[in-house]
């Protein structure tokens, strides 16, 4: 909290020393640094990818055939629950997260984000939080009434036990942890760019992650306030959802999309971003109507607020209500549309070379436009009167998330792997990984919107044998084992290409961003020197100069060098010294929450931590005094 | 190995026919929405299909531009393409064009919103209550004073008004075929109207996930014609054909009345019987909720005239001896976690049936017919 | 800057845009956050509002008298906080101090009056277990209490700082910080006052009697 400038003076006594060495496990745990955060951002969330994954199988595995009794019903509730809850809270935000760790300061030309212990308190409730939810399964109560949690179906009135109180627990806990990225990032944007670097003139990227970053801060709290609400239902007999104290079930539903329609543009906008830096890059031409997607996607964030009853057309608002949202929804693919446009632009009359994440980027394009098309129909109330908690939605979102932003998700792993690690992912092994993600990804989720048209309600552990809907649900199941191999491939490519090391230069790709200007991967001060900016993609006119005037054939100048690290004397560098209090806070806070349903004692035990942790934070100098400052 | 090229024509042509394929409809399918049995359904299919071709040609515009960027502009040299940044002509234009289509769409949006949503008179109407239970459906015809669960018997070519609540938890009215959905609130009162053009049998379904089970919550609409649904009402008003004394139907009723009948009513037939089973229910559900572990009573469905029901357990099997037996012997072998099995007093453990007594029950409940039934109503799906 | 010796002060801020510091910005940033979360509280109070199967209602319960002393009291304890980073600008330590307690002080009286009107009615029945209105009236008002006990303990901490003479005028921004958040919970408490003492303070039993409920 506070930058106490006589450090000498007020320490509050440690416990343990306070980590300095840069190697070992207490180098990661006390870590703020943005980029090996953004790493293990990125590790625990793959987990969390597989985890969600293995849920969605055994799903697949129950619906195959019609009447299946391989997962008895229970189990299958929890599954669902689960698997939507990690995907959206444990995979695509954490994972976008990673990305703005690794990236926003790079592209920027910052030396790292504005709160950089502030960062990693983020990182440890994101991971505490995450295995909080998780014990659940081990008191083999799960979490079981769907990753939107609708009372009265998730009231303790008629669903005691914990399952449902560890879930709305561990989203008050990862909200935290989104929130504080979210202000991090929106202070490291708006005041930390490098001189030169108006807002105009910042990467596509950045932009995605500010935007981002806004509607993570305003939307967060109120998915907070139903939560608190809910557990204050479900652990100390409040009555806001309690329909027997005249507690509305409607409310909920109010303030969880309230929050849920700005959280799907949370999801997807990271991944525009990063879709808009890789075509570009391996079209070898500006994107297309930079102003315009900037704008778009603004607009986008903002409208968002104003749709949000589009998820409730059948609960009865009325006719008016259903209008007013159908015609925001209907307004809201005008501006999504739009970048379509501009991203199929980028490419025509480029010089495009097929990477796979390329190839990634190019399938985002085409699985977001099918998931955004039957989004179209979903805006229309009457007819959604038909699909709505049916497969039909299960097709729609699942293009759009996973269609969209997991195929960018990948694609972005594969653009930036050499910046991160210093080395390529294998080529052959990615085109492999992109082949079957994208034949098995099709084969299981466009059968869904035939399904859902067919009459297949969603959240139903089995289905009658005469309805018809057999065939569709193997196919899907099929599709869903082949997205499994082809998550295989990308860990064995994982494993492969750090054993071959096939070595990547600062700027593999002759791309555009001053990410690409650093070594790969980059020093741990990120620049030699902070650059001076003159343009947007700074880094490619530093390299071809002559484009700026109107020149299309230029060859690259001479003086456009990945920034040489040999010269560097690092005794004189002072980055911020590691700090074990974030980690320690994030302990405090889920063991606080675990308290919450086992005893009083932890809960205690979770805010001494806590409180204990920020006096420490505020008290700690950001350098240990004996380095001194030249 | 797949080269990169014919990957993605692999990958694009392989969606395609694949969606196309399987997305072909099949009205014969009895929860197909595309077989509009009802102006509601037609008119929700009519929007769909609407917008559904609009996104076909926008999706055959759009991806096709992708497959020609992609192939076109392959790179052929190290040379540097045109630089080009933007031309705001361009953007305003596809900015514009999908404005106006989405105008156009909203259009008959909107008329569709109010003709499907805003009720038609009362005066003519079929009047029905349906309430959602966890996992079963209770419909109500509060003119003629008729209760039955499970399965709505309708005329057809008659509006009728359902007014929509539910008991315990959210969950969601549904007959694909003759209307969308809308959902079954606690402490609120929806409503919908449709009507169905043709007799026949349709299925619903609970579309709300409502816990356990909810994949096991769905009912049936039997559509008459005019004469048809006339006599099924006098029907629901006469007593059943009476049991010869001493036989296992004759021992089944008075097991049914001693086990069964503190939670299922299935004389409704009789006169003010109606009123009595509103009460009766709201008093079973006071008392479940006094103690939700280990309450002996809980509002159950009303069985009255249960032999000419198509199904048993909400929709989820034929109504047959052999699967009555199986769902009064144990319920959970056929739906797991009804409130029957974990209330019914014939389930602990030293209060049992034995076989031959759940037989009488089955057989009893299957003889209840109407006296003076015609055949001719029912017909076995 | 050569290439040699690369120095970096943390802190080093290059304010761009708009010329505020990280830590104000900050502050700024999750104030707007914190007005969508007390917001939705609100939201539920007002959605809720006559909606209660039972009593007690907020006619048989609310004391405007008294609540009113301690919404001036935390009004005045705004002023406080002004004045006391203001003398921290100017160094002049005694004053700082002196109204940094004063604020202390204040913040703890308004709690005091809290914690003694949840006590009254806890008394008289009302609960937040008792019906809606006891719902949302304590959590919004027991999550107003919590911010303003941590700032509380915030102001204490920094307090404490001004004694050890690390809380300066240099540092003034630290204490500008607090008094952000302390503003910002003096004008939720106004909006929360406003409506949930002065306007609906004289709500009883609802209006056209009880909600209808299902099952008959």
């Amino acid at each position: 909290m506070s930058s106490i400038i006589n450090p000498k003076q007020f320490q509050i006594p440690r416990i343990f020393p306070r980590p300095m060495s840069h190697s070992g496990i207490w180098y990661w745990l006390g870590t703020v640094d943005h980029k090996k955060i953004g790493t293990m951002y990125g590790i625990v969330s793959f987990f969390w990818f597989i985890m969600g994954g293995i849920e969605a199988l055994l799903i697949r595995v129950q619906l195959s055939h019609a009447e299946a009794d391989i997962i008895s019903p229970e189990l299958y509730n929890q599954l669902f629950t689960m698997h939507g809850t990690t995907m959206v809270f444990l995979v695509v935000m954490p994972l976008s997260a990673a990305f703005f760790n690794w990236l926003v300061p790079l592209q920027i030309g910052a030396r790292d984000v504005a709160f950089p212990r502030l960062n990693a308190l983020s990182l440890w409730v994101f991971i505490f939080g995450s295995i909080l939810m998780n014990i659940s399964w081990l008191t083999g109560e799960a979490p079981n009434g769907g990753w939107f949690g609708y009372p009265p179906n998730s009231t303790v009135q008629f669903n005691p036990g914990n399952g449902m109180t560890f879930w709305v627990l561990g989203l008050n806990v990862l909200g935290v942890a989104s929130i504080a990225a979210g202000l991090n990032f929106i202070v490291t944007i708006i005041n930390m760019r490098a001189p030169g670097m108006t807002m105009m003139r910042m990467p596509v990227f950045t932009w995605m992650t500010l935007i981002t970053s806004i509607l993570i801060v305003l939307a967060l709290p109120v998915l907070a306030v139903a939560g608190i609400q809910m557990t204050g239902d479900r652990v100390y007999g409040t009555n806001f959802f309690n329909s027997e104290a005249g507690g509305d079930p409607i409310f909920w539903q109010h303030i969880f999309w309230l929050f849920g329609h700005p959280e799907v543009y949370i999801l997807i906008l990271p991944a525009m971003g990063m879709v808009s830096e890789i075509l570009p890059t391996f079209a070898r031409k500006p994107l297309f109507g930079y102003t315009f997607i900037i704008f778009s996607g603004a607009l986008i964030g903002f409208m968002g607020w104003f749709v949000w009853s589009h998820h409730m057309f059948t609960v009865g608002l009325g006719p008016a209500a259903n209008t007013a949202f159908t015609l925001s929804t209907m307004l809201i693919a005008i501006p999504t549309g739009v970048k379509i446009f501009n991203w199929i632009a980028t490419l025509w009359g480029g010089s495009i070379k097929l990477t796979t994440s390329m190839l990634f980027s190019i399938g985002f394009i085409a699985m977001f436009t099918i998931g955004g098309l039957s989004g179209v129909t979903h805006a229309i109330s009457p007819s959604d009167a038909q699909q709505q908690d049916t497969y039909y939605v299960v097709a729609h979102f699942h293009y759009v998330l996973f269609g969209g932003a997991i195929f960018a998700i990948f694609g972005g792993l594969y653009f930036w792997w050499p910046k991160f690690t210093g080395y390529f992912l294998n080529e052959k092994l990615g085109i492999l990984n992109f082949i079957l993600m994208m034949i098995g990804f099709n084969l299981q989720f466009a059968p869904m919107h035939w399904l859902g048209l067919d009459g297949m309600p969603r959240r139903i552990y089995t289905y009658a044998e005469n309805m018809g809907w057999e065939l569709s649900n193997l196919a899907a199941t099929i599709g869903g084992f082949l997205i499994a191999i082809s998550v295989l491939i990308f860990l064995i490519n994982v494993v492969i290409s750090r054993i071959n090391k096939k070595l990547a230069s600062g700027d593999p790709w002759d791309a555009r961003t001053l990410e690409w200007s650093i070594s790969s991967p980059p020093p741990h001060y990120n620049f030699v020197k902070i650059p001076q900016v003159e343009h947007i993609d700074d880094w490619w006119y530093k390299k071809y100069p002559g484009l700026l005037e109107g020149s299309p054939k230029q060859n690259k100048s001479p003086n456009a060098t990945v920034e040489d690290t040999s010269n560097v004397d690092e005794s004189k560098i002072h980055l911020p010294d590691l700090s074990y209090y974030p980690l320690f806070v994030g302990i405090g806070l889920s063991l606080a929450a675990l308290g919450v349903i086992y005893t009083y004692a932890l809960v205690t035990i979770g805010l001494i931590l806590v409180f204990w942790g920020c006096i420490g934070w505020s008290t700690e100098p950001v350098n240990e005094p004996h380095k001194k400052h030249h | 190995m797949f080269s990169n090229r014919t990957g993605l024509i692999f990958n694009m042509a392989l969606m395609m026919l694949l969606s196309f394929a399987l997305m072909s409809c099949t009205p014969e399918n009895p929860q197909s929405t595309f077989d509009a049995q009802g102006p509601i359904s037609e008119i929700q299919k009519n929007l769909f299909l609407f917008t559904f071709w609009i996104a076909v040609i926008v999706f055959i515009v759009v991806e096709g531009a992708i497959i020609f960027v992609t192939f076109k502009y392959r790179r052929k040299n190290d040379d540097l393409p045109a630089q080009i940044h933007g031309n705001l002509k361009l953007e305003i234009t596809w900015t514009i064009i999908p404005a106006i289509i989405i105008v156009i769409i909203s259009v008959p949006t909107v008329f569709g919103i109010w003709e499907t949503q805003v009720m038609p008179d009362e005066e003519d109407a079929i009047i029905i209550d349906a309430v959602g239970h966890q996992w079963w459906f209770e419909f109500k015809y509060p003119l003629e004073e008729i209760v039955t669960a499970n399965e709505l018997h309708l005329p057809e070519d008659k509006n009728v008004i359902v007014n929509i609540e539910s008991q315990d938890v959210l969950h969601s009215f549904w007959i694909p075929k003759i209307a969308g959905k809308v959902d079954m609130v606690p402490n609120h009162e929806n409503k919908l109207w449709f009507r169905a053009d043709n007799p026949g049998i349709y299925y619903g379904q609970c579309a709300e996930f409502c816990g356990i089970v909810h994949a096991m919550m769905r009912f049936r609409v039997i559509v008459h014609t005019e004469e048809d649904y006339q006599r099924w009402i006098e029907e629901m008003r006469t007593p059943p054909k009476s049991v010869s004394s001493g036989s296992d139907e004759d021992e089944g009723r008075k097991l049914f009345v001693g086990n069964c009948s503190m939670c299922h009513t299935n004389d409704s037939y009789k006169k003010a019987a109606y009123h009595k089973e509103i009460n009766s229910q709201y008093n079973r559900w006071e008392e479940w909720k006094k103690d939700k572990e280990n309450s002996a009573i809980v509002s159950a469905p009303n069985l009255t005239h249960f032999g000419n029901r198509l199904t048993l357990g909400a929709g989820i099997k034929e109504n047959n001896y052999e699967n009555l037996v199986k769902w009064i012997e144990n319920p959970d072998s056929i739906k797991i976690g009804t409130r029957m099995k974990n209330h019914a007093s014939i389930y602990n453990a030293d209060i049992k049936l034995t076989d031959q007594e759940i037989q009488q029950i089955a057989k009893y409940l299957l003889s209840l017919k109407p006296e003076n039934e015609t055949t001719a109503t029912y017909n076995k799906e | 800057m050569s290439n040699q010796g690369v120095t970096v002060h943390h802190g080093e801020e290059i304010n761009n845009s708009t010329g505020v510091s990280n830590k104000k910005l900050l502050m700024w940033v999750f104030l707007g956050s914190d007005v969508m979360f007390f917001g939705t509280f609100i939201g539920t109070f007002m959605a809720y509002r006559n909606k209660s199967l039972n009593g007690p209602y907020p006619a048989d319960t609310l004391d405007i008298p008294i609540t009113s002393i301690s919404t001036f009291v935390l009004l005045m304890s705004s002023l406080g906080i002004v004045l006391a980073l203001h003398y921290l600008k100017e160094s002049k330590m005694g004053l700082a101090k002196f109204w940094l307690f004063l604020v202390i002080i204040m913040g703890m009286i308004f709690i005091g009056f809290q914690v003694y009107e949840f006590s009254h009615f806890a008394h008289i029945g009302m609960t937040p277990q008792a019906n809606l209105f006891g719902s949302t009236f304590f959590t919004l008002t027991s999550l107003h209490g919590a911010h303003v006990s941590i700032g509380i303990l915030w102001l204490i901490f920094l307090l404490y700082n001004e004694y050890k003479g690390n809380l300066t005028s240099e540092n003034a921004v630290d204490l500008e910080m607090a008094g952000l958040y302390w503003h910002f919970v003096d004008i939720v408490w106004i909006v929360i006052f406003a409506l949930l003492y002065l306007i609906t303070a004289g709500d009883g039993v609802p209006p056209g009697g009880l909600p209808w409920t299902a099952g008959h």
